[in-house]
């Protein structure tokens, strides 16, 4: 089963995200903060990284560059409710949000594939 | 002139004076010729009439000798000497004739020529006549009155009574006896010199005593010239008919009616050329009378103020324009001092004034002047000393021009140059062509160049390489007669750097109509550009923020639709927390909404608070009460000093600040660490502060803090949600109820949020206010 990790600090948001994409067929885990993340991702690496961009302590940016190298292997989506155009360099895709559910799960098909 | 004509005048008369002691001596002379050779008519003319004794002749020849050497404007030296010794030895002779006369006995020269015995007035006559000629340099002290020309009078006065006497045949007058007394008359010839002799005495010395008035060249000499020479020819015309009597020519009667026909024709002479020389002297009098009335005329209605004063500034004369200047009327000004009409005798040293104009000759000076009122007005002084022959000055002219009005217009003017010169915004102006005429300060500050590297140069000197066409394009419209207002683009500074700019050119025209020139105003925009790009950026933060709370409620909305129809523990559980969401994301968007519609009536000044009554106190203990479940593991501590009083406030919107500084508190203070509520009542103030301990906000963001679109370094990298008006807000809140809001901060420190409101103690409950 493809494993997903979900990174926002908007509790209320992610806990719903989180049921949505597990209810697609997907092993959800969720973290409120990068430094949670990463300990998550040590203990066990995900197929996929869905992170938000802008948490305190710690951005999606620099979350993203982190996981690239203890987990090269991981596709990472930014998650983002700014409007932006091309992705930074080290995401593989970026939704927007509100989060379109459907769009996502698609989207985590085709990255898992 | 008239000083050359008096000194012609004088040298007239001592030659009339020569004349008469020539004459005077010829007389002496020929009578002692007569006694000589025994010729009666010599001695006496008329052998009707006594001779004249030959001492008398003797003394009469001294003495006309004397008169002939003695008149002389300086007489000195030798031709003096022998003139006084001659008149010595004259008056030697009268004074013998005269103790004769007293002591009755004949003298040798008479007794050998069997002459007559002597004569009381004779003997007088010569002795006064050599007497005179002795002083005739004498003066008295206290007038320098001339007593020779007195004596003279005398004997003339004696001569001339002698020969009416004769010419009317009276010999009670010229053979007069007397009881007791010598014979007192005179001999016809005797009368004759010496009345020549007293005569040419007084024309001696014209210059001095009574001559001063005959030889002046004033109306009164020419008149006294005149008629002195009427009185000369009187007695000869009666002498000349005597003449003819003796010689048989005519009888006495005939004599006495030709004399008073030449008396007549004489007189009507006099009169005649008396008129005419009045006539034309009235004639000058006029002219010069109607040339002072035109020149009184000019003054008098000049456009400039003209004034005549004294040399200590006493106003003598003042023309109307004078007058009227100082709120006077004409006339009135005339006994008053110039002092008067300066604004501050002490400012302006009148006195010193008038020494420099009396030194100097011609002052200009711009002074302050004086009404009658008491008001000012600047003006501009003109003042000439006038001087005298002498050298000395006589009295002062000024004229005075009112500069007001010039005045005005040099303030207008410097007042439009203070605010071209004072400008923020660049402004030029140039030619039709662009090349640039003038630049002021700004220009200097905004592009880096000087106004005098700049004059002559093409305005194209500010645009940059991509934009040169601009110049051509707006000439071209401005040459249409078009302006071109605020028109968006980039300048570039002498160093290089670019900054946008806002344009506005327009034409200026000449007298003509012609545009002759363009006037720029460079505006330099950087702020204002980045306000709006502030403001785009806060744009998508707003919208960033919106979409939070409307992400929740989609993706519940979504997990709810999941739910729908299974019933399942988990599932009715994540119902209950989905719906729990979606109300508080709701509530979350609800308020920011409100907050974006508070902040911008508050930028909009519509900000509108509802006023009443309210007890402060209480309100805060509710609130801390109400929002103890947002606060848990963070106590919150309210302390009170003074006496709390009902206060007017709007108590929802004191309850929106409230909650707005608790909740910065709580976010932004470590976390468990205590937030202070602090309320000092004062007289007329009630100040509450919020204090937390946290990281405290950089001294450079701290006056930021309460502005729109404003959110600190910290917040935004906290990600913590908020819009950036909370402050904004508080402050338009705060200010709204006449209060005060600031912060004190320090780095990782305590930071605390004032405000006060206005607390003047409130009885009545007020209808509400509205307060924008």
């Amino acid at each position: 089963m493809t494993r997903v990790l979900l990174v926002d600090n908007e509790v209320d948001s992610l806990d719903a995200l989180a049921f949505l994409v597990r209810d697609a067929g997907y092993s959800v885990e969720t973290a409120t903060s990068g430094a949670e993340a990463i300990v998550k991702i040590d203990r066990q690496p995900p197929d996929v990284l869905v992170t938000d961009l802008t948490m305190p302590s710690m951005s999606g940016t620099e979350l993203a560059r982190d996981v690239r190298s203890r987990a090269p292997r991981a596709r990472i989506v930014l998650m983002t409710a700014y409007s932006v155009g091309e992705p930074p360099s080290m995401f593989d895709a970026v939704i927007r949000k509100p989060v379109d559910v459907a769009g996502l799960v698609r989207l985590l098909g085709r990255l898992a594939g | 002139m008239g000083r050359s004509d008096s000194t012609a005048n004088a040298e007239a008369c001592i030659g009339l004076a020569r004349l008469a002691g020539a004459l005077s001596a010829a007389v002496g002379a020929l009578v002692l010729l007569g006694w000589m050779i025994g010729e009666r008519h010599l001695t006496s003319i008329s052998l009707a009439f006594r001779p004249m004794a030959p001492h008398t002749a003797v003394s009469l020849a001294l003495s006309g000798t004397a008169l002939v050497l003695l008149a002389t404007r300086r007489s000195q030296g030798r031709r003096r000497s022998v003139g006084r010794a001659l008149a010595g030895a004259s008056a030697v002779i009268g004074g013998v004739e005269l103790y004769e006369c007293l002591s009755a006995r004949p003298i040798l020269v008479d007794r050998l020529l069997s002459s007559p015995g002597p004569h009381l007035l004779t003997g007088f006559s010569a002795v006064i006549v050599a007497v005179a000629l002795l002083s005739l340099d004498v003066r008295t002290r206290r007038r320098g009155r001339a007593p020779a020309q007195y004596l003279a009078v005398a004997s003339t006065i004696v001569a001339l009574v002698m020969i009416a006497g004769y010419i009317f045949q009276e010999p009670t007058l010229y053979d007069m006896t007397l009881p007791a007394l010598p014979a007192l008359g005179m001999a016809l010839p005797s009368a004759i010199a010496f009345a020549l002799l007293g005569l040419g005495l007084l024309c001696a010395r014209p210059e001095t005593g009574l001559m001063t008035v005959v030889i002046s060249h004033d109306l009164g000499g020419a008149l006294a010239r005149r008629f002195l020479l009427a009185a000369v020819l009187a007695p000869i015309a009666g002498l000349a008919g005597l003449a003819g009597e003796m010689f048989h020519l005519w009888e006495q009667e005939v004599a006495e009616a030709l004399l008073s026909v030449a008396a007549m024709v004489v007189g009507v002479c006099l009169i005649v050329t008396t008129a005419r020389s009045l006539n034309r002297l009235d004639g000058m009098r006029r002219e010069a009378l109607e040339e002072v009335l035109e020149w009184k005329e000019f003054f008098d209605r000049a456009a400039w103020g003209a004034v005549l004063t004294s040399t200590d500034g006493r106003i003598l004369r003042a023309n109307a324009a004078y007058a009227t200047m100082h709120g006077y009327e004409p006339g009135e000004l005339e006994p008053l001092s110039v002092s008067r009409l300066l604004p501050d005798a002490r400012a302006i040293d009148l006195p010193a004034l008038l020494a420099r104009l009396c030194r100097v000759g011609h002052l200009r000076v711009e002074i302050e002047r004086q009404r009658k009122d008491g008001t000012q007005f600047p003006a501009v002084v003109d003042a000439t000393a006038v001087t005298r022959a002498d050298g000395t000055v006589s009295h002062c002219v000024a004229y005075v021009q009112d500069i007001s009005e010039q005045k005005v217009a040099e303030r207008a003017q410097a007042r439009l140059v203070a605010i071209v010169e004072s400008s923020d915004d660049a402004i030029l102006s140039s030619d039709a062509n662009g090349v640039l005429l003038t630049a002021n300060p700004a220009t200097e500050r905004l592009f880096g160049y000087s106004s005098d590297e700049l004059v002559g140069r093409s305005a194209t000197v500010f645009l940059p390489p991509e934009r040169q066409g601009e110049v051509a394009a707006h000439l071209e419209r401005i040459r249409r007669g078009e302006h071109v207002i605020g028109f968006e683009t980039v300048r570039i500074r002498k160093d290089g750097t670019r900054f946008p700019a806002a344009l506005t050119l327009s034409p200026l025209r000449d007298r003509d109509g012609r545009i002759a020139m363009v006037s720029s105003i460079v505006r330099d925009i950087s702020r204002q550009k980045e306000f709006e790009r502030q403001r785009e950026e806060w744009a998508s933060l707003v919208a960033h923020d919106l979409r939070q709370p409307l992400s929740t409620i989609a993706l519940h909305t979504q997990v709810l639709s999941k739910c729908v129809g299974r019933q399942d523990r988990p599932s009715t559980e994540q119902v209950t927390e989905s719906t729990q969401k979606i109300l508080t994301a709701t509530g979350r968007l609800d308020r920011m909404v409100d907050d974006l519609t508070d902040a911008s009536r508050i930028e909009a000044n519509r900000l509108r608070i509802e006023v009443r009554p309210t007890d402060l106190d209480a309100l805060l203990r509710d609130f801390i009460e109400r929002t103890a479940p947002m606060t848990t593991g963070r106590p919150v501590r309210l302390s009170t000093r003074g006496s709390p009083r009902r206060v007017g406030v709007d108590a929802a919107r004191i309850e929106q600040v409230l909650g707005n500084l608790l909740s910065n508190a709580l976010k932004y203070g470590e976390p468990g660490s205590e937030v202070v509520l602090d309320v000092a009542w004062r007289k007329d103030e009630v100040e509450v502060a919020v204090t937390n301990h946290g990281h405290g906000i950089p001294p450079e963001e701290v006056g930021r803090l309460f502005s729109r679109f404003e959110r600190t370094s910290d917040a935004r990298a906290s990600g913590a949600p908020g819009l950036g008006v909370g402050l904004y807000i508080c402050r338009g809140l705060v200010e709204a109820h006449g209060g005060r809001i600031w912060v004190e901060s320090a780095a990782h420190a305590a930071t605390t949020f004032h405000f006060t409101l206005p607390a003047a103690a409130v009885l009545e409950p007020q209808p509400s206010a509205s307060v924008s």
